[in-house]
């Protein structure tokens, strides 16, 4: 596979926190590509560098050794602009909560990645976006007159109309119902349908990883296996032994 | 940016409120003093004056070239003119009509202080028309102005600087809102007063011209004409002084607004930024750079500020007016004193208003744009401290404190003069209370620490660990309020505004006041008497012969004139001076000599204070100027250690020029010492028997050096009292603004305590105590900086007049601390009960972990 084949690519990262006494491992040597047109789930037990990674992968966090490529982009020596802009472009976001700006409508937080690089995107890119994720006749609403769901499906549109090379999702349904979970998910795959895009999510849900193409596993900062085409049992079934390892 | 900075206001308006209150409040008295400075800059012309009727008018206007040591000429008018010299009245005369006018003190028996006499010709050029009687024909006839019909025909008193007179009412004339006039027939108003201070012509205003510059020039005389006569009227004169001093509180009270609502703006909106980096983070994370967020917190700021503003000028038009009638009322500036509106005013406020949140927001927009867009992954929300912003308060702080406490050192030992003057040394008391302001966030938590380490101490000795001293209500406290520092900060800050304010002002005003009453007492030690003007300006030649022909008395009578001295070769001074016999000097009067001796005060010789240019040493020769321009080179007899006391030389009657535009000086007062075997009693009754009916009278030293602050301070208090009232509001506005915005953070905290098993007196006690650290913790920084400010006024003072008491208002310092912690009280306690009610089970978990 081609290296310009992965919309991120780590490559021998390492990261070390020094925050206590003790030095506490992120992540140590880990290499994983995640290819367009894919869904992966990470998935691992707590501390075991998920979300390490996930930072990583987007440049939010320093890396002590190794490499993080973006869309064929090196992060290594970008200046906080350049990292900025790169963000926007080439980067969406998902989170388990607070997704959106509270004081703006659905419309104008989708709208905001675009205003941020200077340009007015017209409303009917908006509405279209919007319409994707089935909230079109929700644009006028601020967050806090939307359910969990709905603010989800609102910050995956914000991803989806800056054309992002990847997605990145931090417990995008942590904070959902069983439905709206399911409702998130889909949507989620289906953005990973687009054959120049990648969906990256961590997640501790078997359920939700089983919706990916592929879970990576991690433990203690390093890999641990991966699966492809994983039912929710398979996952769970090998969460509990790598969990019954860590402990 | 613009879009998303005003939803986000819209969103989050309490927490703009106080920024908003405080700018507007700042804007609207920007305003105010603006417009009103402004409208006394701009004295209006008034329909009646003096000189209406003159189309030309010469004004005695005589100047030294005085050389400078840039060698420079610099023309400066002498301190009493002298009158227009005869030729020149001659040569203005060949060009038209003329009317001399004399002006001097005359009073009747009945008649205000400032009753002035003139001559009947000058009366037509004011308009006077007569309203009973006629014009005086004989000398001892008068007309009075204003006066009732009735008084036509009466035999009236009146006094003059030469003594008693008394003369019959031939006429009185409507009154005139400039003065209050007498006349009297033109000989014996050119024998009360000789100097012709003004000279009205009729003739071209060119030709008055080219005859002045024949006969003296710009050296001797102004001409003045349209609305530059107005320059000579005595209303136009008064007006002037009068709105002088009403804009030094005015423009006073605008810079503190302006001051202390950058404290309220950089203090909201670094709560603000705090409050919301999740939500900052989030956009970094969405593509947004650190400029950006910059630009979105200034947009804010700018927002806010333009808001205010405009509601600030709308105050400040509706305030405007009131303020001038608060001026008329509290007889600061003249009845007729109106403020007009302009718009030149209202922007420049606008605009001063928009800076200040610009200043205020600086900090703030720059820790905004250092939010990390990785924070917007992490759940919780931790309050952490920015070394970055610890670092600028210290800086700054300490900045601004020590500067102010070193100019205070280098003024107290180099100018103690300056350093014992309210006014010159306030900026260095507000950059004093500057300092003290800016520290307090980051000395509330040392001081809190130190205030709660008794019980704690206790609780050492009694085996149990630190944190529990004092009951778990305490420990709560104190843990609370050192680990919640925004929140701490915020309520202390406004105390130490208050209180430092407070404490800087009133106590280096009060220890510069008393020390003026140290020094008038220690200069009337020996005196057993003192004659002072009553009712009057001054005190009459009459005065003066009765009181000198008591026998058994010594006195001094002292007579105001004027030395003038090149200071620093830059330009010569009017220094203000005093007239005494050398022996009376020495024998009644305990002045502070330094060196020399006051008997040796001659004809040709002069007593200095200190202060005095080029600080001379006695018995060396100084080149002075008199008041009439004469030089003189006088050798200096004696110099005085004092200062705070207005009067810089002393001379005898021969340098002293009393005469000139105006008549005759009158003399200030009389202080008297019973000579030794004459009787007291016997004396005080003959005294005062003199003195009767000649608008003086007699009292004891002790009144007088008890009042030796009374005469200048009225406005000056005023104006202290309106700044205080300011700063006070502004502490309030900071206070519940704090709260306002600290209150969602307060509930939930107030909800895990109640969880964890704290009854709901026990929260509210906990509240109570913490609020009440802050609010001691406040007054201890104030008094801190109050104590510096005091200390260097008193050093500077015990430098010049010797040992005098440091006066701290402790009265008012406990009323306003008092107050400070009820706003505070109310404003942190009475929310918290609030949040309490109807909390219990569900409640208090929903309130633990609602903050979404």
């Amino acid at each position: 596979m081609n290296a310009t084949d992965f919309a991120v690519e780590l490559r021998s990262v390492c990261r070390t926190y020094r925050r206590g006494p003790e030095p506490v491992t992120g992540l140590d040597g880990v290499s994983v590509g995640f290819p367009f047109g894919t869904f992966t789930a990470v998935m691992g037990p707590s501390g075991s560098g998920k979300s390490t990674l996930l930072r990583s992968a987007a440049g939010l966090e320093p890396i002590d050794q190794g490499e993080v490529r973006v869309d064929g982009t090196v992060l290594g020596g970008l200046r906080d602009n350049e990292l900025t802009v790169l963000r926007r472009e080439r980067i969406g976001f998902v989170f388990q909560s607070f997704n959106l700006l509270p004081a703006l409508t659905a419309a104008q937080n989708v709208a905001l990645p675009a205003k941020l690089a200077g340009r007015h995107p017209a409303p009917s890119e908006v509405t279209a976006a919007l319409g994707v994720v089935g909230l079109a006749e929700r644009a006028g609403h601020r967050p806090g007159e939307l359910s969990g769901g709905q603010q989800q499906r609102v910050a995956i549109a914000r991803a989806l109309i800056t054309r992002p090379a990847v997605l990145l999702a931090d417990e995008p349904t942590g904070a959902l119902d069983t439905k709206s979970g399911r409702e998130v998910l889909a949507l989620l795959r289906s953005m990973a349908d687009e054959p120049s895009r990648a969906v990256v999510m961590v997640t501790h849900d078997p359920v939700a990883a089983s919706y990916a193409d592929r879970v990576v596993f991690l433990r203690d900062g390093r890999l641990a296996g991966s699966l492809e085409r994983p039912t929710a049992e398979q996952v769970a079934a090998r969460m509990t032994a790598l969990e019954a390892v860590a402990c | 940016m613009l879009s998303l900075a005003l939803a986000t206001i819209k969103l989050r308006w309490a927490s703009f409120v106080g920024s908003f209150v405080a700018l507007a409040c700042g804007v609207a008295l920007m305003a105010t003093s603006i417009l009103v400075i402004a409208a006394t800059s701009d004295i209006p012309d008034q329909g009646r004056q003096r000189f209406s009727q003159a189309p030309v008018l010469v004004s005695a206007f005589q100047t030294l070239d005085h050389k400078r040591d840039d060698g420079e000429i610099s023309p400066t008018p002498v301190a009493k003119q002298q009158g227009l010299p005869a030729e020149l009245i001659a040569a203005v005369a060949a060009t038209g009509r003329t009317v001399e006018d004399r002006t001097f003190y005359a009073q009747l028996a009945d008649g205000p202080h400032d009753q002035v006499g003139r001559a009947w010709s000058s009366a037509a050029l004011g308009d006077y028309r007569l309203a009973a009687g006629s014009a005086p024909t004989a000398d001892d006839q008068i007309v009075i102005g204003g006066g009732s019909p009735d008084q036509v025909g009466r035999r009236v008193q009146f006094v003059t600087a030469g003594g008693l007179h008394s003369a019959t009412v031939s006429g009185v004339t409507e009154a005139q809102p400039f003065e209050h006039a007498v006349f009297f027939t033109d000989a014996q108003a050119a024998r009360f007063c000789p100097a012709v201070g003004v000279l009205a012509a009729f003739g071209s205003a060119d030709a008055v011209r080219q005859a002045v510059a024949g006969a003296g020039g710009s050296s001797a005389a102004r001409v003045l004409t349209g609305s530059e006569r107005s320059q000579l009227d005595p209303h136009h004169i008064d007006v002037a002084g009068q709105l002088d001093n009403a804009q030094t509180p005015l423009g006073l009270s605008a810079a503190v607004s302006g001051g202390t609502a950058v404290f309220v703006v950089a203090g909201t909106f670094a709560l603000s930024i705090a409050q919301r980096r999740r939500e900052l983070a989030l956009l970094r994370l969405i593509g947004a750079t650190r400029k950006q967020l910059r630009t979105l917190v200034n947009r804010e700021a700018l927002l806010v500020g333009l808001l205010a503003s405009v509601a600030g000028c709308v105050l400040g038009v509706a305030g405007a007016p009131l303020a001038g009638r608060w001026l008329v009322d509290h007889d600061m500036v003249p009845a007729d004193f109106t403020v007009p509106i302009s718009w030149w005013g209202l922007l420049v406020a606008a605009l001063i208003g928009l800076l200040t949140a610009m200043a205020g927001v600086a900090l703030s927009s720059f820790r905004a744009g250092r939010v990390s867009p990785g924070e917007a992954l992490v759940e919780a929300d931790v309050e952490r401290r920015s070394r970055f912003a610890l670092a600028v308060r210290w800086t700054s702080g300490l900045l601004v404190l020590g500067g102010g406490i070193g100019a205070l050192v280098v003024v107290t030992r180099s100018w103690p003069d300056a350093a014992a003057n309210a006014a010159d040394s306030l900026g260095l008391l507000l950059a004093i209370v500057g300092g003290c302001v800016l520290l307090a966030g980051v000395l509330a938590t040392p001081v809190i620490r130190l205030l709660t380490v008794l019980p704690g101490l206790s609780a050492r000795l009694r085996g149990r660990p630190a944190e529990d001293g004092g009951g778990i209500v305490w420990a709560t406290a104190r843990q609370s309020s050192l680990t919640a520092f925004r929140r701490t900060a915020a309520t202390t800050t406004p105390v130490v505004l208050v209180i430092a304010f407070a404490g800087c002002l009133l106590g280096s005003i009060d220890t510069i006041n008393r020390s003026k009453v140290t020094e008038v007492r220690a200069q009337l030690a020996a005196a057993d008497f003192v004659v002072a003007p009553a009712g009057t300006p001054g005190l009459s030649q009459a005065v003066v012969d009765r009181v000198r022909a008591v026998p058994g008395v010594q006195s001094l009578v002292i007579t105001p004139t004027s030395v003038m001295a090149d200071q620093d070769g830059q330009a010569l001074v009017a220094f203000s001076a005093a007239t005494a016999d050398a022996t009376a000097l020495a024998e009644v009067d305990r002045l502070p000599v330094v060196s020399g001796s006051l008997t040796d005060l001659g004809p040709d010789s002069i007593v200095l204070s200190r202060t005095w240019p080029g600080s001379p040493q006695a018995g060396q020769q100084v080149p002075v100027w008199l008041a009439d321009g004469t030089p003189r080179t006088l050798r200096v007899a004696a110099v005085l250690g004092s200062g705070a006391e207005a009067t810089q030389a002393w001379v005898t009657a021969r340098n002293a020029v009393t005469g000139g535009v105006g008549g005759q000086a009158l003399a200030s007062q009389i202080h008297l010492r019973v000579l030794p075997g004459a009787d007291r009693q016997q004396a005080a009754d003959a005294l005062r028997e003199a003195v009767q009916g000649l608008g003086a009278r007699l009292t004891t030293p002790e009144d007088t050096w008890s009042k030796a602050t009374d005469s200048s301070e009225e406005a000056s208090w005023n104006a202290l009292l309106m700044i205080l009232g300011l700063a006070i509001c502004y502490a309030a506005i900071a206070l519940a603004n704090s709260l306002v915005m600290t209150v969602t953070d307060r509930r939930r905290e107030l909800s895990l305590l109640r969880l964890a098993g704290a009854t709901k007196a026990q929260v509210l006690r906990t509240v109570a105590v913490e609020t009440l650290l802050c609010v001691v913790a406040g007054t201890v920084l104030g008094l801190i900086g109050t104590a510096i400010s005091i200390g260097g006024s008193w050093a500077a003072l015990t430098n010049l007049v010797g040992p005098t008491p440091a006066m701290v208002p402790w009265g008012t310092i406990g009323v306003l601390a008092a107050c400070c912690a009820v706003i505070a009280l109310t404003s942190a306690v009475l929310p918290a009960a609030l949040a309490l009610r109807d909390r219990d089970g569900q409640g208090i978990l929903g309130g633990a972990a609602g903050s979404a």
